[in-house]
């Protein structure tokens, strides 16, 4: 209840909800700034330039409902939720899963209807998340109710399992296919905790935590790409292909880390450093080879050229720091700078301007790490090493400027051309 | 990314999809809703035909991370003299073996097939050791945690802990086979808690409880 008073204060307090518009407005001043920088420099005209910042506003006015009606459905979920539990000792067994299942009944028809009307998109999208989110208290109420000794990760398991057609049937939105990816997510992490252990030792248990680690993002990303899923869903489309690749990316970055100790310990575990050797090389290469054919096969419907670089290359520094068994805080960092740099200059040749600042900025601070880590035991050297990691970053800003200016200059040209 | 998709996509699935939308549509409500009778129906029925063996409890450590809402204990399973009560000798095949009075049975350790062979279990539940698991000492059959609505449960666990009460679980395991003997189940339930052998939720039925 107390959400849904919060919900209600935010909601009446004008002052409050411009704050909320904030968001919006301010993507609309970014977009802004760039028509007038583009405008000034003979890009766009004046008439092409405010249809786009109409088509924008409009754009934000439209996220901006959707995302209050969702919120505001969510809450009144929680508070019916939140009563029925603070009366939960009053109903019966019996009462509480026929009432259960009378509401899981309700709302499937309702939604059922609305879904075959097509009027209501929002009502849709609420009524999607509230049966999503039934089917798993449901799942949770037969657990309570018979005393069963099941687990979270056999629970989650299951509530994916019967609730993948109603998502993906009756979901439209970003939102719900966040929310649904992050189930997703947690469930085969959860799975893997609780039932890696029925493996019969720990080398067994990273080889499968490795495989899923790199086959499920790259499922979703196929799938992404499929024409079903692009026609029907572009929004799930589009979620599934930036979780892909932000767990792809991320997961490169963060397997430098490796290079600290993991990696050799994980190679301890093997029955022998060859099997080791082939086990690691044989998945990533599995992991390579899906992509290129993936690649191949999807290429005829559209241009993915740059997502599957970016998961080609972050697959291959996956599994390098997993080949070797060297320490060395040198090459943790090289590994970070090689992969950032090589993401920066796909990025740069793609025309992703943000991407090429972030791998900039990356690069700047891993440096400024690994002189820090290098120099970093006695008062003095860590003096010595802040004055040469800083100097570092500075040419490293004064060279990224410069490049920045050269690509400027250079798409000038182009332009003039 | 701009999709640069064509309007009228030729394939299979976008052509199937579209022609048995309504189907699908159906299809994905009914999924959820065939599931849990199943589940429902399949829980009522275990409960009916399984049998109770009672077996007390006793408080345990680290609690449940929901406390407040579960009481966790571990089995205090009264050994019959003699009988093994480590799975090291048996490898994977581990039973455990329930003999005697419902209530506090004779229990002990037995190679499942040879308990099976011999016909000397009224109850049988197997437990399949994987990993590392397989050389431990304490036999674990799960079942460690009971949930109880939030007026009792922390205080029964607090008290369970501190032994001031005593407290017994029902464990229902698969029936008789048809030649009397127990048949061999992987699977167990929990049925009814007693406190002082009184059944808990005639004890919250009648708001009776005694620590209060």
């Amino acid at each position: 209840m107390l959400n849904i008073y919060f919900l209600i204060l935010f909601a009446k307090s004008k002052k409050r909800l411009k704050t909320l518009q904030l968001c919006g407005i301010l993507c609309v001043m970014r977009v802004k700034a760039k028509l007038k920088k583009w405008q000034e420099k003979g890009l766009l005209d004046e008439g092409t330039s405010k249809q786009i910042l109409d088509y924008e506003r409009a754009r934000m006015a439209s996220h901006f409902s959707l995302g209050m009606q969702l919120c505001g459905g969510f809450a009144v979920l929680l508070g019916v939720a939140l009563i029925v539990a603070a009366n939960w000792h009053e109903l019966g067994r019996q009462a509480k899963i026929i009432a259960h299942f009378i509401l899981n009944i309700s709302v499937s028809i309702w939604l059922f209807k609305v879904g075959y009307d097509r009027t209501k998109p929002v009502l849709q999208e609420i009524l999607t998340l509230g049966l999503f989110g039934l089917n798993l208290t449901f799942i949770a109420l037969i657990g309570q109710v018979f005393q069963l000794d099941g687990t979270i990760a056999m629970a989650l398991f299951v509530w994916m399992i019967i609730s993948v057609p109603l998502v993906m049937v009756y979901a439209r939105s970003g939102f719900t296919a966040w929310i649904w990816l992050i189930a997703l997510y947690l469930t085969a992490f959860l799975l893997l905790k609780e039932y890696g252990v029925l493996l019969e030792d720990e080398y067994e248990r990273f080889l499968l935590a490795y495989f899923v680690s790199l086959f499920l993002p790259l499922a979703l990303y196929a799938d992404h790409c499929m024409p079903l899923t692009q026609k029907f869903r572009p929004k799930f489309a589009a979620a599934f292909r930036k979780t892909s690749i932000l767990a792809f990316v991320v997961g490169a970055s963060l397997s430098s880390m490796l290079f600290y100790d993991g990696a050799s310990e994980i190679a301890r575990e093997a029955p022998s450093y060859l099997v080791h050797l082939v086990c690691v090389s044989a998945i990533t290469g599995l992991a390579l080879v899906y992509i290129a054919l993936c690649h191949r096969y999807f290429s005829k419907y559209d241009d993915y050229d740059y997502d599957w670089g970016v998961l080609l290359l972050s697959a291959a520094f996956m599994g390098l720091p997993l080949l070797s068994t060297l320490e060395s805080s040198v090459l943790a960092a090289l590994h970070f700078v090689c992969f950032w740099g090589a993401i920066g200059a796909m990025a740069q040749k793609h025309g992703a301007e943000g991407i090429v600042n972030l791998s900039i900025a990356l690069i700047a601070i891993r440096l400024y790490i690994i002189f820090i880590e290098l120099f970093g035991d006695a008062l003095m050297d860590t003096g010595i090493g802040l004055i040469i990691a800083g100097a570092v970053m500075i040419m490293f800003v004064k060279l990224a400027q410069k490049f920045k200016r050269y690509i400027g200059q250079r798409g000038a040209v182009q332009n003039a051309e | 990314m701009q999709s640069n998709l064509p309007e009228k996509v030729e394939s299979a699935s976008v052509h199937f999809a579209m022609k048995n939308a309504k189907w699908i549509a159906i299809f994905s409500l009914v999924l959820p809703l065939l599931f849990f009778t199943w589940q429902v129906t399949t829980h009522i029925s275990q409960e009916r035909e399984f049998e109770a063996w009672r077996i007390e409890v006793q408080g345990y450590d680290p609690r449940h991370i929901l406390k407040g809402r579960y009481i966790t204990y571990r089995f205090n399973y009264p050994w019959a003299d003699g009988a093994a009560t480590d799975c090291s000798d048996f490898r994977t095949s581990c039973c455990l073996c329930l003999r005697g009075a419902r209530e506090n049975p004779n229990a002990s350790l037995v190679n499942c097939e040879t308990a099976l062979e011999t016909k000397q279990c009224q109850g049988l539940l197997r437990k399949d050791y994987k990993g590392r698991d397989r050389s431990k000492k304490n036999f674990s059959i799960g079942l460690t945690e009971y949930y109880v609505d939030e007026r009792a449960a922390k205080t029964l666990d607090k008290m369970l802990r501190n032994n001031e009460i005593s407290m017994s679980v029902d464990v229902l395991l698969a029936p008789k086979g048809q030649n009397g003997h127990a048949q061999m189940t992987r699977k167990a339930r929990l049925g009814e808690l007693y406190i002082d052998d009184k059944p808990l939720s005639a004890i919250l039925d009648a708001n009776e409880l005694p620590f209060e």
